[in-house]
Order: structure tokens, then C-alpha cells, then sequence
């Protein structure tokens, strides 16, 4: 573990920096772990945390921009929408979401980043800039797999873009752990949904930590629309999200456990009504 | 690279290696050793200190970052009810984790006047423990509430 640190005040100066040979670091809670693990080892850190452009927040013709290196602690100050509060309250530790920033969790693409399956729901966008200029993708384009964003060298994630969700949608965001607080998602689901006299006029479901990124489940999506919110139509969604899921077995829990639960997840419609 | 920062109340400007974490300038060059070196990858909390009066765990926070901040170690929380709340019940056995429980209770009590046990537990996820069982701690951060401001 041996670097240099420079600490640029302005985009351009970062951007020129990383288009050479830097990595960028914000909060830090990830890629000092890894380099102290020696996963990595970089020879310059870019520290993106004295970027006004990167502090951004705010709402636009419809949209929220949410600019990547806010802090968890700082998001959950704001007015954000609920389902991302709800996730972001649930990562890490106080310390941790003091120094850990939703752009580090987005790019980090972990299967399990708590900050993703709310973001899926609300087909979020990132904006991401270099020294040729700026592109915006779709979240699920930008993340690849494990760890694998379709970030390019010299390019550096900037924002989020997402639409707040009318007010008549209601919203679950459930972790399952192996403790509450503190602890890696060995399963989550966000959905966002509207009923309509008892029955789905519109539906999103998210999964995370169930596939090599986190995903939606379009066709149980599809399958609720329409349908009256009861305990055997959920049965059937459940089924198609055990369907959809493709989970691996690891230290925190098998397959078939991750399987079934995501399945079951998708019943905490009941509990909110 | 060179720093500017308060720490405990008192300016310090100092040379550092620009690798070096927050918890190594703190220990190792201002030779404060109230806050404790533990698992060095953020997750046990005892190097928890104050950066900008937010709890961070010292061990994976950039000694640069400290540059033009203002850093509160357990050195600097000498006089806080909690501490002899702590005492009083009986929340300290080997003492290794309690400057980050200290230091991290400290500010969340700041934050929350009137907190419930289940909040305590919450606010507690990042530092552990391995003698008394938390029990005790909750215990005496649930004594200390709404007394603080006597």
C-alpha cells in the first residue's frame, strides 16, 4: 500500500487527472479495504469529494439529480424519494454512511449495494462525464455484473437521474440479513406499486443479492397488472420471481434458501396494505 | 503533503504521507492512543472518531482528508455524562472498544435527544463489542438521555 492522494477542486482538473492514470476515491469504505487487502493497488487516488458538480441535488422538469459523491448521511437528510431512504438507511453503519457515497455504491456494482434494487424501481439513470463529454444510461445498461460498470477509462459517474413516483404509489423495501443493521443483503426486493379498487394498476419489483447484478422482475410485473392483490395471485407472482432469480450459494446463505426467500419476499405487499 | 487541522480544540499543521490513514496520523504521529487500531477494515469501530463532528471510522478514512477539518478523538470528550453513566453501569470491561463507543454514542446523542432502545442497538451497528454483550452500553446511554443537558 503505497500512493499519492491530490485533491482537485474542480471537474476539469479530475477529469485530466483520470484520464491520465488516476483512480478516483470518494468515501473510501470500499477501495481502502481492498487495498489494504491488496486486491488493488493503485499508484494515484483522485479524491472526488471537493466537487461542487459532484454535491449536486436537485429537481429538474420532473427529475431529481443526485450527485454521486453525496453521502449516505447526507441523502437521508434530503428529500429523497422513500424507497432509496429506506435502503440507504439500512447501509453499513453510522460511520459508514458518514463516509460512504451513493455514487461508490453504484459503481461498485455489487449484487448486493443496498442502494440499487431502489433505483432499478425507479429506472434511474446515470450521468457519466469525461474529457470528451457526457452520456446518460439506463442503470441496468451501466452495470455489468459483479463489480463490472460500463465505465470507461477517464470517465467518472456524476450523477443520478431519477422521476419521483406520484403520490399514490406505495412502497417496500425489505433486506434480509443475517442481523438487522450492519450487515450484507443476502436477499432484497424494493417494489413501487399503485392499486387501483383492490387490484395492480402498475407495479415494479426489484430484486437484489439473487443475481450477478440486480434485476427486475418483468414478468411477474406484467402478471400483477390487473390483478386483485390476495395471497394467491402473490403465490404465482412469487413463483416467477423464484423463476427469474439465478443466486449463488456463498458464506451468508445457499441458493435454494436466497431462491425461496425472494419468492416470498414479493408477499410484503400484504403487510403494507 | 502538508495539513492544516483542528484536533481537541487545538490547531496542528503537519507533514504527512499522503497513503497514511486518518487512524495513523492520530496514533502514530499526534501519538494519541485513545483510539484503538482494530479489525483495519471499518467494521468494528474502535478507531471511530469525530470528522467534522461525524462519527468515521479512522482506519479507512485518508489521513488528507483531515486537511482544514476538525477531528474529536476521546482524548477531546473528557467531561460527558455518558462517560460516568458507562461507569456507573458497569458498561466497560476490557475498555478496548469503548473510545469508539464513546466517541460515536457522543455524537448520536447530539443528534437524538430522546432516542429508544432499538435506536441505541441501530446507532451501536458499527462498533462491536466482545465482553459485556451491549447490554450494559445500552443501558447506559438509556440512563444518560435527556439528562445531558443538566
Amino acid at each position: 500500500m503505497s500512493f499519492k492522494v491530490l485533491v482537485p477542486g474542480s471537474l476539469k482538473e479530475a477529469l485530466e487527472l483520470l484520464s491520465d492514470r488516476g483512480k478516483p476515491i470518494a468515501g473510501g469504505t470500499d477501495l481502502l479495504v481492498r487495498i489494504k487487502r491488496g486486491i488493488e493497488d493503485p499508484d494515484l487516488l483522485v479524491d472526488i469529494t471537493k466537487i461542487s458538480e459532484l454535491k449536486i441535488f436537485r429537481r429538474d422538469s420532473g427529475k431529481l439529480e443526485i450527485g454521486a459523491s453525496l453521502t449516505h448521511a447526507e441523502l437521508l437528510s434530503m428529500d429523497i424519494p422513500p424507497l432509496l431512504k429506506r435502503a440507504l438507511s439500512l447501509i453499513g453503519s453510522r460511520q459508514i454512511r458518514n463516509l460512504g457515497t451513493i455514487g461508490g455504491n453504484i459503481v461498485n456494482a455489487s449484487p448486493a449495494a443496498d442502494s440499487l434494487p431502489p433505483l432499478y424501481v425507479h429506472d434511474a439513470e446515470v450521468r457519466l462525464v469525461s474529457l470528451e463529454g457526457e452520456r446518460v444510461l439506463p442503470i441496468s445498461d451501466f452495470i455489468k455484473g459483479p463489480g463490472q460498470t460500463d465505465l470507461r477509462k477517464g470517465e467518472l459517474l456524476l450523477s443520478i437521474l431519477l422521476r419521483d413516483f406520484p403520490d399514490d404509489y406505495r412502497f417496500i423495501y425489505r433486506k434480509v440479513g443475517q442481523r438487522s443493521s450492519m450487515t450484507i443483503s443476502i436477499a432484497s426486493i424494493a417494489v413501487a406499486y399503485r392499486l387501483d379498487g383492490g387490484l395492480f394498476e402498475d407495479i415494479k419489483i426489484a430484486l437484489g443479492s439473487v443475481a450477478p447484478t440486480v434485476i427486475r422482475a418483468y414478468k411477474a410485473e406484467e402478471f400483477l397488472k390487473g390483478k386483485p392483490i390476495s395471497e394467491d395471485i402473490l403465490r404465482k407472482a412469487s413463483l416467477m420471481i423464484e423463476e427469474v432469480v439465478s443466486p449463488i450459494s456463498d458464506i451468508r446463505a445457499s441458493e435454494e434458501y436466497r431462491r425461496k426467500v425472494s419468492g416470498r419476499l414479493i408477499f410484503s405487499v400484504l403487510e403494507e396494505v | 503533503m502538508r495539513i492544516r487541522f483542528r484536533i481537541n480544540g487545538e490547531e496542528r499543521k503537519v507533514e504527512v504521507r499522503e497513503d497514511m490513514t486518518l487512524l495513523e496520523l492520530i496514533r502514530d504521529v499526534l501519538h494519541l492512543r485513545g483510539t484503538k487500531s482494530g479489525c483495519e477494515m471499518g467494521e468494528c469501530g474502535a478507531c471511530t472518531v469525530l470528522l467534522n463532528g461525524k462519527p468515521v471510522p479512522s482506519c479507512i478514512t485518508l489521513a488528507v482528508k483531515a486537511d482544514g477539518a476538525e477531528i474529536m478523538t476521546i482524548e477531546g470528550i473528557s467531561n460527558h455524562p455518558l462517560i460516568d453513566a458507562m461507569v456507573k453501569e458497569g458498561a466497560v470491561q476490557c475498555g478496548f472498544c469503548s473510545p469508539g463507543m464513546i466517541t460515536n454514542l457522543v455524537s448520536f446523542l447530539d443528534e437524538s435527544a430522546n432516542p429508544s432502545r432499538e435506536e441505541v442497538r441501530e446507532a451501536l451497528s458499527g462498533n462491536l463489542c466482545r465482553c459485556t454483550g451491549y447490554q450494559k452500553i445500552v443501558d447506559a446511554v438509556m440512563a444518560v438521555k435527556g439528562g445531558k443537558k443538566e
